[in-house]
């Protein structure tokens, strides 16, 4: 084998190939039993629940949250965006990484702490607000990339031709982060698609609660498996237009090395995007931990269980580390053949790797549960599947950030090492991993932060007697016991954000944010 | 006078002023050029002029309005970045169609009478619909002039427009540019690095340095008579010998020249002023060619003299002997 091959050949070798696809298919696993196992249920039964008229109201439901929370993300995250980027705000530092912050936050948090103080919130409304508010980064930071990194060229050059600051803004500079922001916005829609604690804790029927109802329910796992197809369809949908939608921002983006300059705008102006950037970070991040705090010191007498928080502490790192540590390993093939093979199959594996986004957690739970069942029992309820579960949810997450790394790998230093002598191996060794391994390990922290957050599949798959922190927190929600739950979430909180403000800071000032 | 720049300075967030009372004008239909190295201040006073860049004091005035503190969209002064700056998201009619009132969307755009005219005027009538990412340097560079000119333009400000280019395309959209600028009856003020792209497109020449002209004028004339020695070097190759004169002549190893001045100068000898000639007797000896194909650069040592470098049709073989003598009259500097 002679991975990794020279760069410029443009061509895996076979055996990396054949590792890669062999990875894209073990993430295909719970989307292939589904297909199997709905299909054997046959066509009547299928078009009986899908043509039910609950299927369409929930359907109905979770496309509406998806398509406002999409459009909320995109005029939140794109104002965001602008003020932090084109505004002289004071400290310019801090901004950046604080509008990022509300994405380590799990919206079923959000909405928990929501309901902790008035536990009659529920409904489309707060559901969409709740999920505006832990998207819009998803916004945000690509447009904000984008405005920092776009060509102040043309901008000056429409000023020159008669147009002020607002025509500029919305016929020249807008249109150049368009792409970027509406790739944003489609994540969110997508991550308010397959979101199964928040509507659950905000008693919203979406197709996720259909689902979760229907497995529990445990008459029908047809039902389940049928709405399970509904839900990977609208979500299909959804990663085949962001990977579209990507494209094109790629092709647009001309990077710069001057960036423009902030604008000095009015103090008034001014005051309000210091306002408005506080309530979008502190609402979603400060506000849920004080109420938490709040009911945590309210409940302290009667039932804080120090030890059971910290073996959920234990287990919740135990997974994400885990977990990321293997999907990263994974990722690694499908990426190096992404970022390096120029043949056609290079993109299509990456693409079906990017394709298991389309799979919501809830879905990858139930399939697994089944597909352990009937296919493996030995392994039902061990960590293995639990792991794959992770492996399936958070493959195209650890791949992009893999690729992104090894494509900024410059090719010149590689072709030095080879022509002074270094083997493959040892220039993969010496430059291609010294090169990329801060990306990667970006990668994989920010798999192991949203591992620790994840809720549904956790829920389905965990072994009997593992408690994470989210399992904890949502039995203890599901019982409305807000003061128990507390410090489960603050501790999930800490576990989450933490690592999060970390990134944000590193990334912030390797992309040299002033 | 279409702009008159007077005692400008300018410089960036808390630093020492770039522009250090620059004093610079442009008559109707006339192209200036600013040629400056690179750190000069050229692009901060391009900048200056676009209404881009703030300014500390002085005064810009174009067509008789005060425009020193105007924003950008209120002077009249079309840009020309360095690498066109299109609009990455609009066609070539809809980018050049940008400053017209009233054009909205791809058609109408390609209809307009003013966005035909000025697409004829750079020659590019054949690519109304293709987008900025389909085009060649030489065509982006072509629409971003068409662009600047379509709202009639007080002034155009061109920013190194041809630097990203290669040499033979280069010199054909120098010509395309300033005969497209001629026709438009548009003055224009070009920035560059680059000493021939001066001389040969501009009506005049401002040499900027450390933030201040030194010289305009003539290409011609600040050529043959440039005001100091660093300008003499910069502007093309020279020899540059130090001497004394008196009594109205001034006496170099390689002739004696009628001379104004008194005392210690410089004698600024250009390379095509330098006749090598071979000569059995000849007290000069070639020590190096530079050879560039229309003519060549020879390398002469002659005995107590300054290294000399005459330029020549021919190349020489090194060794050979030579005599070399000075052809016109030349240009004295007080040293």
């Amino acid at each position: 084998m002679r991975q990794p091959w020279g760069p410029g050949t443009a061509r895996a070798p076979g055996a990396l190939l054949a590792v890669a696809a062999g990875v894209v298919a073990l993430a295909a696993v719970p989307v292939v039993h589904l297909l199997l196992r709905t299909a054997g249920g046959g066509v009547d039964r299928t078009l009986g629940v899908l043509l039910r008229p609950r299927t369409a109201e929930m359907t109905l439901a979770s496309l509406s949250v998806a398509a406002l929370v999409g459009a909320g993300s995109l005029v939140l995250g794109t104002a965001t965006a602008w003020a932090v980027t084109r505004w002289r705000l004071p400290l310019p530092r801090l901004w950046p990484v604080l509008a990022a912050l509300p994405l380590a936050m799990p919206s079923y948090v959000l909405a928990f702490a929501w309901r902790a103080v008035d536990p009659a919130v529920a409904g489309m409304a707060p559901l969409v607000v709740v999920l505006v508010l832990a998207c819009s980064p998803l916004v945000t930071l690509p447009t904000a990339a984008a405005l920092r990194h776009a060509d102040p060229g043309p901008a000056e050059a429409a000023r020159t031709l008669g147009a002020g600051r607002l025509r500029v803004a919305l016929t020249v500079e807008l249109p150049a982060v368009a792409p970027a922001a509406l790739a944003g916005a489609l994540l969110a829609a997508l991550y308010a698609l397959s979101d199964f604690g928040a509507p659950a804790t905000l008693r919203q029927p979406t197709l996720t609660w259909g689902v979760r109802a229907a497995y529990e329910g445990g008459l029908d796992r047809h039902l389940a498996s049928v709405l399970s197809v509904v839900l990977v369809a609208c979500g299909a949908v959804l990663v085949v237009a962001e990977r579209l939608v990507r494209r094109r921002a790629g092709r647009r983006a001309r990077w710069q090395v001057r960036a423009a300059e902030p604008v000095t705008v009015h103090p008034l102006t001014r005051a309000a995007a210091v306002t408005g950037l506080l309530v979008v970070t502190a609402v979603p991040v400060v506000l849920p931990v004080a109420v938490l705090v709040h009911r945590a010191t309210l409940a302290r007498t009667r039932s804080l269980d120090v030890p059971r928080v910290l073996e959920g502490v234990v287990a919740t790192l135990g997974l994400g580390v885990t977990a990321a540590v293997v999907v990263t390993i994974l990722a690694y093939p499908v990426a190096a053949v992404a970022a390096r093979d120029a043949r056609p199959r290079g993109r299509h594996l990456e693409s079906a790797a990017y394709l298991s986004q389309a799979v919501p957690g809830i879905v990858v739970g139930l399939s697994l549960v089944s597909f352990s069942l009937t296919v493996l029992p030995g392994l039902y309820q061990s960590s293995a599947v639990l792991v794959l579960a992770y492996v399936v949810l958070f493959l195209p997450r650890a791949v992009g950030a893999t690729r992104a790394a090894l494509a900024r790998v410059p090719e010149g230093p590689e072709q030095v090492a080879r022509s002074l002598g270094h083997g493959p191996w040892r220039t993969w060794a010496g430059v291609t991993a010294r090169h990329a391994a801060p990306g990667v390990a970006a990668g994989a922290l920010l798999v192991a932060i949203t591992v620790s957050k994840e809720l549904p599949a956790t829920l389905m798959l965990r072994p009997t007697g593992v408690e994470t922190l989210a399992t904890s927190l949502w039995g203890h929600t599901a019982n409305a016991a807000y003061g128990a739950a507390a410090p489960y979430a603050l501790a999930l909180v800490l576990v989450a954000v933490l690592p999060a403000w970390a990134l944000t800071v590193a990334t912030a000032r390797k992309e040299g944010v002033r | 006078m279409s702009l008159q720049v007077r005692a400008l300075t300018a410089g960036y967030w808390r630093g020492p002023d770039v522009l250090r009372g620059v004093d610079l004008d442009v008559g109707a239909d006339e192209l200036v050029t600013v040629l400056g190295a690179s750190g000069s201040g050229k692009s901060t006073l391009l900048r200056v002029l676009a209404g881009l860049h703030p300014v500390r004091s002085g005064r810009v005035v174009v067509a008789g309005h005060d425009l020193t503190h105007a924003p950008p969209e209120r002077r009249g002064i079309g840009l020309v970045p360095q690498d066109g700056a299109l609009f990455g998201h609009l066609t070539v009619a809809q980018n050049v169609a940008y400053a017209l009132p009233r054009v909205r969307g791809r058609a109408a755009a390609r209809r307009h009478p003013r966005v035909r005219e000025l697409l004829d005027l750079v020659g590019l009538a054949d690519l109304t619909d293709r987008l900025p990412h389909e085009l060649s340097g030489g065509q982006v560079q072509r629409v971003a002039l068409a662009r600047a000119l379509a709202p009639r333009p007080r002034l155009v400000a061109l920013d190194e427009p041809f630097s990203a280019l290669d040499a033979a395309l280069r010199q054909e959209l120098r010509a395309h540019v300033r005969r497209a600028l001629r026709e438009a009856g548009t003055p224009a003020v070009l920035i560059t690095h680059d000493q021939d792209e001066a001389l040969s497109v501009s009506d005049r020449v401002a040499v900027l340095r450390d933030g201040v002209v030194v010289q305009s004028g003539a290409p011609q004339d600040v050529y043959r008579a440039p005001a100091d020695t660093a300008t003499a070097v910069f502007l093309g190759g020279a020899v540059l010998v130090p001497a004394h004169a008196s009594g109205g002549t001034v006496c170099t190893p390689v002739g004696t020249f009628a001379c104004t001045a008194d005392g210690p100068v410089v004698v600024v000898l250009r390379h095509e002023q330098l006749e090598a000639a071979p000569d059995a007797h000849g007290e000069g000896r070639v020590v190096d060619v530079e050879y560039f194909g229309h003519d060549c650069l020879v390398h002469v040592r002659v005995p107590q003299g300054p290294a000399l470098v005459c330029r020549r049709a021919a190349p020489l073989a090194p060794g050979t002997p030579v005599t070399v003598t000075v052809r016109g009259p030349v240009h004295v500097l007080p040293a």
